[in-house]
């Protein structure tokens, strides 16, 4: 599929959705609001302008993970009551439930308690995904969640590495992304993915070489369903860091990959480099705003407001550390600040 | 002090022996106090290096976790971390130092320390926990050196009360003993003597 | 884009079927008068004006449906500038306008008002029928067009309150088509009258 070229179909169901997603971006914070956020004084200030700029604090609350869980909940509801295709509500919360199959699975390996880390944002209640992954009920299960917990406990079988789980069900969700994207024949929604899965593997990739680990286990860690293949990148895991950068400029993500890379060595930090990958996501998204009648601008208000909840989470974790603004900063999305 | 012992020829040389025997205790006993407070000093000054090292990565380690909590919400950070991959089993030994039984801690690692999968987690957090992984071993070896340290420590102190009691109780208690001996001996010595020249007069002037 | 299709081919069918139908029972009809489907001049002159209206009807209301969902979005979310959003939703309604102009014209001028078709041949029943078409389907399609970018200017409203006039410039644009398929309806009317 051509990376640059992008229909967009006038559905017109989405008029009214359209309509209020326009509204609602007008809401997403500015590089003003951002900036305000960052001149707060301490933690508490940086609540109270949150509560100011229409995030749901309300005074007992002294931690901000609740906070974003509720502004997250509000944006999926928000996808529920707008979208007209089944399929996108479920890609998007589907990704709860293969979170929390995630977290059930370790649980079970590792005989540990686990609900605080799972989410009850998903289409399947915790307590039937953790009915069935315990062996009983399997049958009421989606089909995907199914063979992604099958795939899961295959490769932990063979491996006995917590990371087989994470991996196996990873690869099942983007599997079912894309399976349903192309079903629903949305060419902006498919390109948005195949970005995210080349973005996700060229950070696979580098963490993969960061960490000396080996690399040859490339196409077990690798997402399918990009434009650059688990044979791009094999080609490529023996080159040195600096003509790795070159080897991206045939891509659409040369120059953030160069850039990232410069900044990964100068730094030794990820950071950078995620920012700058988030960076083109959002410059993406916001080419929905050519469109005027379709799913594509209620999805990308969804994704674009979960790059805002994910800096904010930037912003208060730092404020919450005492981390100098300066430092806080550099991991906004520059799209932001 | 002076020991309770008979003023007799037969307990100074007793004692002569046991001042001969204890000068020699004391002199090793100094030698080995001397080279154990070398080991400790080298040792100290080691595991000060060690252990500014070993702080500085848990610092970079716990950065590297900030930044990486900073971008994922926290049951993503707490479903990565949950798991882990890497087994840790301890094998404890034991070398001599200067006599002093110390341990010797050797980790048997397996697995990786990475445990999650790389989607939805950050880089920062494969960074911190590397750093970590890297941590563990000089951390491990920073717990030995330190067992030893305190353990040399004990006993070099130990080794200073034996050598401080030898040096001024038991040697000085010693000399004055022998030195009491000697006196009293040849006190009766001078005194038998005076005696039998009284005796030796008496009996002339009887003559 | 479905419903469009939907439409478009609805129309066609019934004009197909209109034309098809009315040799036969003009043949038929002026044998026997009796027949239920008599397709005389007048039965021609009123389909002509009910399609106007009828076409230009849909065109409206689904030009209409569109800015007006796409207004009651912006709206729902607080936003203030009912006015505004106002005129960009009525304007994909004027062609309704146009195609009840252009049936009332036909109904007045082909007698059927007054009740004296007297003079009212067949022929002049296609002619009306015929010059009624132009306002009808220029109608239908454009308002459908003009409602998807009212719905647009609606949404950049939303964003920038002050670009309003541009949005509605863009709209205009459309309806000028529509005005041009009424211009040339009202002017085959006043030839076929004169």
């Amino acid at each position: 599929m051509d990376l640059s070229e992008i229909t967009f179909k006038d559905d017109t169901r989405y008029a009214y959705a359209v309509g209020r997603v326009r509204a609602l971006e007008t809401k997403l914070f500015t590089r003003a609001d951002f900036s305000r956020l960052l001149e707060a004084a301490d933690f508490p200030q940086a609540l109270r302008l949150l509560a100011e700029l229409g995030y749901p604090v309300s005074e007992e609350i002294r931690e901000y993970e609740p906070v974003l869980e509720a502004e997250q909940r509000a944006a999926l509801i928000l996808l529920d009551n707008l979208s007209e295709d089944d399929g996108l509500v479920e890609i998007f919360r589907r990704r709860y439930d293969y979170h929390n199959l995630k977290v059930l699975l370790k649980g079970k390996h590792s005989g540990q308690e686990l609900k605080r880390a799972t989410m009850d944002l998903g289409l399947v209640s915790v307590d039937d995904l953790a009915e069935a992954v315990m062996g009983e009920e399997v049958g009421e299960l989606p089909e995907t969640l199914a063979r992604a917990m099958a795939g899961a406990e295959a490769a932990f079988a063979e491996s006995n590495a917590p990371q087989e789980l994470d991996v196996a069900v990873d690869k099942e969700q983007y599997d079912f992304m894309s399976q349903v994207l192309r079903r629903l024949e949305n060419s902006f929604l498919q390109t948005w993915l195949i970005w995210e899965v080349d973005l996700q593997n060229i950070k696979t990739f580098l963490r993969l070489r960061w960490l000396d680990e080996n690399v040859k286990l490339l196409e077990r860690d690798m997402l399918p369903g990009g434009s650059l293949g688990t044979g791009f990148f094999r080609e490529i895991r023996e080159e040195p860091l600096d003509v790795l950068a070159q080897t991206f400029t045939m891509t659409p993500y040369g120059k953030a990959v160069a850039e990232g890379i410069s900044q990964l060595k100068a730094k030794k930090s990820f950071a950078s480099l995620e920012r700058i990958c988030d960076d083109l996501l959002i410059q993406f998204l916001k080419r929905s705003r050519e469109a005027s009648f379709g799913a594509e601008p209620v999805i990308a208000y969804l994704l674009l407001k979960e790059f805002e909840i994910r800096a904010v989470r930037a912003v208060l974790v730092g404020k919450l550390n005492d981390l100098p603004k300066e430092k806080i900063r550099e991991r906004l999305p520059s799209e932001y600040v | 002090m002076r020991l309770a012992v008979n003023a007799t020829r037969m307990q100074l040389l007793r004692l002569r022996k046991r001042l001969a025997i204890v000068r020699r205790g004391h002199k090793l006993l100094k030698d080995k106090q001397d080279a154990m407070m070398r080991q400790f000093m080298e040792l100290v000054k080691s595991v000060k290096g060690m252990r500014a090292r070993v702080e500085d990565q848990l610092q970079a380690a716990f950065q590297s976790f900030l930044l990486a909590r900073s971008t994922m919400p926290d049951q993503l950070v707490e479903e990565a971390i949950c798991m882990p991959g890497m087994r840790l089993s301890l094998k404890v030994g034991q070398r001599q130092i200067m006599n002093v039984r110390v341990p010797v801690l050797k980790p048997i690692v397996e697995g990786s320390i990475r445990c999650y999968g790389f989607v939805g987690t950050s880089g920062d957090l494969d960074i911190s926990l590397r750093f970590l992984g890297g941590v563990l071993e000089q951390s491990l070896k920073l717990a030995e050196a330190e067992k030893t340290m305190q353990l040399l420590a004990d006993d070099i102190e130990k080794t200073r009360r034996r050598v401080n009691a030898l040096e001024y109780t038991l040697i000085p208690d010693l000399i004055e003993t022998i030195r009491y001996i000697t006196m009293k001996l040849s006190e009766m010595e001078r005194s038998n003597l005076s005696r039998l020249m009284r005796i030796k007069n008496i009996i002339r002037a009887e003559e | 884009m479905a419903r469009l299709k939907r439409i478009s081919g609805c129309s066609v069918a019934l004009f197909a079927v209109l034309v098809m139908a009315t040799p036969a029972f003009a043949q038929a009809g002026s044998e026997s008068s009796a027949s239920w489907f008599r397709f005389g001049p007048v039965t021609l002159s009123i389909a002509g004006a009910a399609i106007a209206v009828i076409l230009s009807g849909i065109g409206s209301a689904v030009g209409i449906g569109y800015a007006g969902r796409a207004s009651l979005g912006a709206m729902s979310e607080g936003t203030k500038d009912f006015a505004k959003y106002l005129m960009l939703t009525a304007l994909p309604g004027t062609q309704g306008i146009y195609g009840f102009v252009a049936a009332f014209l036909v109904l007045l001028w082909s007698g059927i008002m007054a009740g004296d078709t007297a003079a009212l041949t067949v022929d002049k029943g296609w002619q009306f029928f015929c010059a009624s078409l132009p306002v009808a389907f220029a109608g239908l399609f454009s308002a459908i067009q003009q409602g998807k970018v009212c719905a647009s200017g609606v949404n950049m409203t939303t964003k920038q309150p002050t670009e309003v006039g541009k949005a509605l410039v863009l709209g205009v644009f459309v309806e000028f088509y529509a005005v041009l398929g009424l211009l040339i309806t009202i002017l085959l009317l006043i030839s076929i009258r004169g």
